[in-house]
């Protein structure tokens, strides 16, 4: 008689929920299969710094430190020069010659954004930014310079799969 | 200086708080006494107030005799204000607040706002004042003024017209401190602008303060240009070594690099200035030339070695005891460094050949006027130069070689009128409030002196020995004359206006001359005569410490003559030419461009055997060296200095040295330690325990008294001036 | 062994063994070495070393919604001996330094670390007496993952570039024996 009550009907009872999750296989899937989908990012999601441009083409960074100043992990180095007139990066007198940030150190809270005048620099969704070496968290003004005028501005997508990674809206 | 008119003292109320102050004291003053602020940005302690912003505008009543209070109907302007029996102020009310507000917006209508790429942005008073005082927004929306941009005044000053919110500072100190009154305000209303004359170029020797004045970011340093931001950088205290005045300044650095240099107040030495030598003179300390290794010569080629191959080699090329080393330094050692390596080369090497002083002649230690002689030669402190009657100044560019004594007398001269009466061959800065200024003709220095002292015995103001006075009066103003240009109108006049306390002002160049020695001791007799100080100053920043410390060939540390001199640079420089000593230590510095006769140091570097040079900068003395010890610069190193006044002060160590440099006093204690003549010294700290020990003037000095002014060395001085100082 | 085989590993001067492949091994022992590599890149074994916020994340990514057992990791080992990627999941104080080193030093080879955050690999905002200014002056670091913390995404990332790094046989071994040498220098340095 035990062997009905303590063996069987546990079984039973188990083999039941599993037949009720099987019912509903491939329905309320919690799982995000990245690389091959991406999560929705939040919009103001933070990650990976970007230097912009204006649409001239000129930085908008005026090397003023200002980020430098309002970074509370003191990751990110300026160094100023002057435009002139045959070589001129950005509107104005100011313009950073080296724009350093110490990616490693960086806690992408923001606050370089809140800071910058001219919304130089601000932070967007590229969150795959693991590597091997210290030397290569070493963001240099290259780096992070946009190529073009709102290079960065379509929604990121995965640099191991291309997905394009949504932005949440709802 | 807020002008202090008496000592009457009497009640004020600020905030309801009564408060005895001086009669006469500022209101702006006054309340600093309660730890209360007025905003200011026109108002400068150290200068006449003008009332020009209008920042420090409080509400001003008068107590009445049944006790309410009278207010005035407008607010005053605190910096103009003096204090009054039962006046009543209010530096917090409303009125106070809504005005503040007001005066911040209308000063910011015009200004530019471009914070962000200015200099002053972080340290600007404009900002801070805006901050806690003004108001939040701005209601002005037409075009702002504008103006020049960024319009080079000088090599090392920057204007932007823009930003200047026409307070007058920087006008005012070249009016009232420097007194060179380069710059002046020009246009009325909203365009007026400081300006130089038709916009030439700022020539001051004191440039740099009105940078540091500018209570906004119109006057930049052209050297600082976007180099860093104020919380970019790291500062520490630091002793100016670009002259002998030892001035106090603030080390801005940045990633270990020197990147500008401020005046830091100390009421005994600057106040709070600097001269331009010595605001824009570090740039040296990033020099590609700095020495970073020890070097030796191995054939034909320098070859980096270690410091401990470098020490074999000077030690096995420089036998101990055999009195063949030669020692010549600058005055920009450190105390420790001057004390160790005296100690090192009569120690190690048994010679006494060891001099600090460069110029073509040079005073015995037996002489009277030398400062070995008499280690506690009196010295006239710096602050006591605001305080003489009359003054001589005698064959000295003041401005350049003295700048902060100049600054002193100039400031004596427009708060008490000291006469300053000025012999020079070349246009002086100190022409402008000169009561008499009179040219020489060049190189005449010893006839002008014989003048004046005829001049003074004529006038029957001066006593001097007997044998002195016979030779002079043997002279005529004829003859002196013909030799320099000066007549005897000119000597009368100079002697009538020298009366009173007074100074005797002259430089140790003046020994430079070949008659230097004479000229010398006939204006030692003419200010003795008169009852003068005289001071005859040098220019290292560390001389005075050199000839204390006992690095001269003739006398030891303790005062002590030794009974055979060892060589002075002249010999040491003909001796190493003769190939009479085997080896030279020359120590910072380059004897080339500095000695008089540039091809007897060229004669001596070239036969010397052996050339040990000891220095910061690869030069030209360099390329002789058989071994090059890099050495660390006075603000890499820890170590004191004594300034012309002896006044002794600290430095500490505020950026890195590049390389393997090691201080002075390191490598001298090293040189003892190997070859077995001392225990090892760990601190410079120790050296100046060793020196205290030895050297009686010192006796007083430890480092934990060098902390803020310095501490004066225990001279004779003219104690009826200090005492009047302190 | 077939006699073959027996003579292709025989011929070698030095006896091969794991992650020696460089210096010349066999064949065959290349080639397994080859499919042990795919085998470890794909059952990580993560040793746990939460030490702050950081682990937080770490957690998250085992769970559901990011299942890092995708990725043969989801088993978290909270002993060395069964740890093969130490992650090292907030700012390391000095006092933790010993332990994290012991516990390294404990974990069989071959044997990875992932510096999971910017404290963990730099100090980050913790920039004073009590912080280890990165946990590579302890252990060496293969992979570091910035962030603060890192989401769970950008962790996988990270541990996807480990599964890179040990495929291309590039992750250390014990016998890259400099770097164990320079870290147990620092190791002593932590413990002085």
């Amino acid at each position: 008689m035990g062997l009905l009550k303590d063996v069987v009907k546990p079984i039973l009872g188990g083999m039941t929920l599993t037949a009720r999750r099987a019912a509903n296989l491939g329905k309320n899937i919690v799982t995000i299969q990245y690389p091959d989908e991406m999560r929705e990012q939040y919009q103001r999601s933070r990650w990976r710094h970007y230097l912009t441009r204006y649409d001239s083409g000129l930085e908008r960074c005026i090397g003023c430190s200002l980020c430098a100043g309002a970074c509370p992990a003191r990751c990110i180095y300026v160094e100023a020069a002057e435009n002139t007139d045959t070589e001129r990066y950005s509107p104005g007198e100011r313009y950073a010659v080296r724009y350093e940030i110490n990616m490693i150190r960086c806690i992408f809270c923001g606050y370089c954004q809140d800071a910058c005048p001219t919304g130089a620099i601000v932070l967007r969704k590229d969150f795959e930014l693991a590597n091997y070496k210290r030397e290569q968290f070493i963001y240099t003004k290259e780096m992070l310079l946009e190529k073009y005028p709102g290079q960065n501005l379509e929604p990121y997508r995965s640099k191991v799969t291309g997905v394009e990674a949504p932005i949440y809206t709802g | 200086m807020a002008a202090l008119e008496s000592q009457e003292m009497v009640t004020i109320t600020v905030n309801d708080v009564d408060l005895q102050v001086p009669k006469g004291e500022l209101i702006v003053e006054s309340v600093k006494r309660l730890g209360l602020e007025i905003p200011i940005f026109c108002y400068h302690p150290r200068m006449k107030p003008v009332g020009m912003c209008r920042m420090c505008l409080v509400e001003v009543g008068f107590k009445q005799q049944d006790g309410t209070v009278r207010k005035m109907p407008k607010p005053q302007a605190g910096c103009t204000l003096p204090a009054d029996n039962n006046m009543v102020i209010y530096t917090d009310s409303e009125m106070v607040h809504r005005d503040r507000k007001g005066v911040l917006e209308f000063l910011l209508i015009n200004h530019p706002l471009d914070c962000p790429i200015c200099d002053r942005g972080g340290e600007c008073p404009l900002q801070n004042n805006t901050l806690f005082y003004g108001p939040s927004t701005s209601r002005f929306t037409e075009v702002k003024r504008h103006a020049l941009k960024a319009f080079p005044l000088s090599k090392y000053v920057t204007l932007d017209l823009e930003r200047c919110i026409q307070c007058g500072r920087c006008v005012r100190f070249t009016e009232e401190i420097s007194g060179d009154s380069q710059l002046a305000f020009r246009f009325r209303g909203a365009s007026m602008q400081p300006s130089t004359f038709q916009m030439h170029e700022f020539e001051s020797k004191f440039s740099g303060n009105v940078i540091e004045i500018c209570p906004v970011g119109a006057l930049t340093s052209s050297r600082y240009r976007f180099r860093a931001r104020p919380w970019d950088l790291a500062t520490r205290p630091a002793i100016c070594t670009n002259c002998s005045n030892g001035c106090n300044i603030w080390f801005d650095y940045r990633a270990g690099k020197m990147v500008r240099i401020n005046g830091r107040t100390n009421e005994a030495v600057n106040e709070e200035w600097t001269c331009d030598r010595g605001k824009f003179g570090h740039d040296w300390y990033n020099s590609e030339r700095r020495l970073k290794q020890p070097m030796l010569r191995k054939g034909d080629k320098m070859v980096p070695v270690s410091w401990a191959e470098a020490y074999e080699a000077i030690l096995q090329a420089c036998p101990p005891s055999a009195g063949k080393m030669g020692g010549l330094v600058a005055g920009t050692v450190s105390n420790e460094g001057l004390y160790l390596f005296q100690k090192m080369l009569r120690e190690v090497f048994g010679s006494n050949h060891v001099d600090y002083r460069w110029t073509r002649n040079r005073l015995s230690s037996s002489h009277p006027l030398s400062v070995g002689a008499n280690p506690s030669n009196k010295l006239t402190p710096i602050a006591a130069y605001e305080l003489f009657d009359s003054a001589l100044i005698f064959a000295t560019a003041l401005a350049d070689e003295q700048p902060m004594i100049y600054l002193r007398l100039r400031k004596g001269w427009s708060s008490k009128g000291t006469k300053v009466v000025v012999f020079a061959d070349r246009p002086v800065e100190e022409k402008g409030f000169a009561a008499l200024t009179v040219h020489y003709r060049p190189g005449s220095e010893d006839h002008v002196a014989e003048g004046l002292l005829k001049a003074g015995l004529a006038a029957g103001k001066v006593m001097v020995p007997g044998e002195v006075r016979e030779k002079i009066e043997a002279l005529s103003f004829d003859r002196i004359a013909s030799f320099c240009d000066v007549t005897e109108g000119q000597f009368r006049q100079a002697v009538d206006l020298l009366s009173g306390t007074g100074v005797v002002v002259s430089s140790q160049s003046l020994l430079d001359l070949p008659e230097g020695v004479k000229t010398l001791e006939i204006l030692a007799d003419f200010s003795n005569g008169l009852g003068f100080d005289f001071n005859c100053y040098a220019l290292g920043a560390n001389d005075e410490g050199a000839a204390r410390l006992g690095v001269l060939p003739d006398r030891l540390p303790n005062g002590r003559p030794l009974a055979e001199p060892g060589l002075d640079t002249a010999g040491i420089l003909d001796a190493a030419a003769r190939a009479r000593i085997s080896a030279l230590w020359v120590v910072e510095g380059d004897p080339i461009s500095r000695y008089h006769e540039k091809g007897d140091v060229v004669l001596a570097l070239e036969n010397v055997d052996f050339l040990i040079y000891q220095g910061t900068l690869a030069n030209e003395t360099a390329n002789y060296a058989s071994v090059i010890l890099p050495m660390e610069a006075p603000a890499e190193q820890e170590g004191t200095y004594t300034n012309v006044e002896g006044r002794v002060q600290r430095m500490i160590q505020v950026v890195q040295e590049p390389g393997d440099a090691k201080q002075a006093w390191r490598i001298f204690g090293e040189i003892l330690l190997r070859s077995g003549h001392s225990k090892p010294y760990f601190s410079a700290s120790e050296v100046m325990e060793e020196i205290a020990q030895v050297v009686p003037s010192f006796g007083e000095v430890t480092y934990d008294r060098l902390e803020g002014e310095g501490l004066h060395l225990p001279l004779a001085t003219s104690t009826d001036v200090l005492s009047e100082v302190n | 062994m077939p006699k073959r085989i027996e003579s292709l590993v025989l011929h070698d001067s030095s006896t091969p063994t794991f992650g020696d492949i460089e210096k010349g091994g066999s064949v065959v022992i290349t080639s397994l070495e080859t499919l042990f590599d795919q085998a470890r890149a794909h059952s990580i074994w993560p040793l746990t070393f939460g030490l702050a916020c950081c682990a937080i994340e770490m957690m998250s990514t085992v769970a559901a919604r990011f299942d890092l057992a995708r990725f043969g990791s989801e088993a978290f080992r909270a002993t060395p001996r069964q740890g093969d990627v130490m992650i090292i999941a907030g700012r390391l104080s000095k006092k933790m330094a010993p332990v994290l080193r012991q516990i390294y030093d404990q974990m069989p080879e071959p044997k990875w670390v992932i510096s999971m955050g910017a404290c963990a690999s730099s100090g980050g905002v913790y920039n004073n007496y009590a912080i280890v200014q990165g946990a590579d002056q302890v252990v060496p670091v293969d992979v570091y993952v910035p962030g603060c913390p890192p989401s769970p995404d950008a962790l996988i990332y990270g541990i996807m570039k480990l599964q890179e790094k040990i495929k291309r046989k590039e992750a250390k071994t014990f016998k890259d024996l400099r770097l164990i040498e320079v870290s147990a220098r620092t190791q002593e340095e932590v413990r002085a």
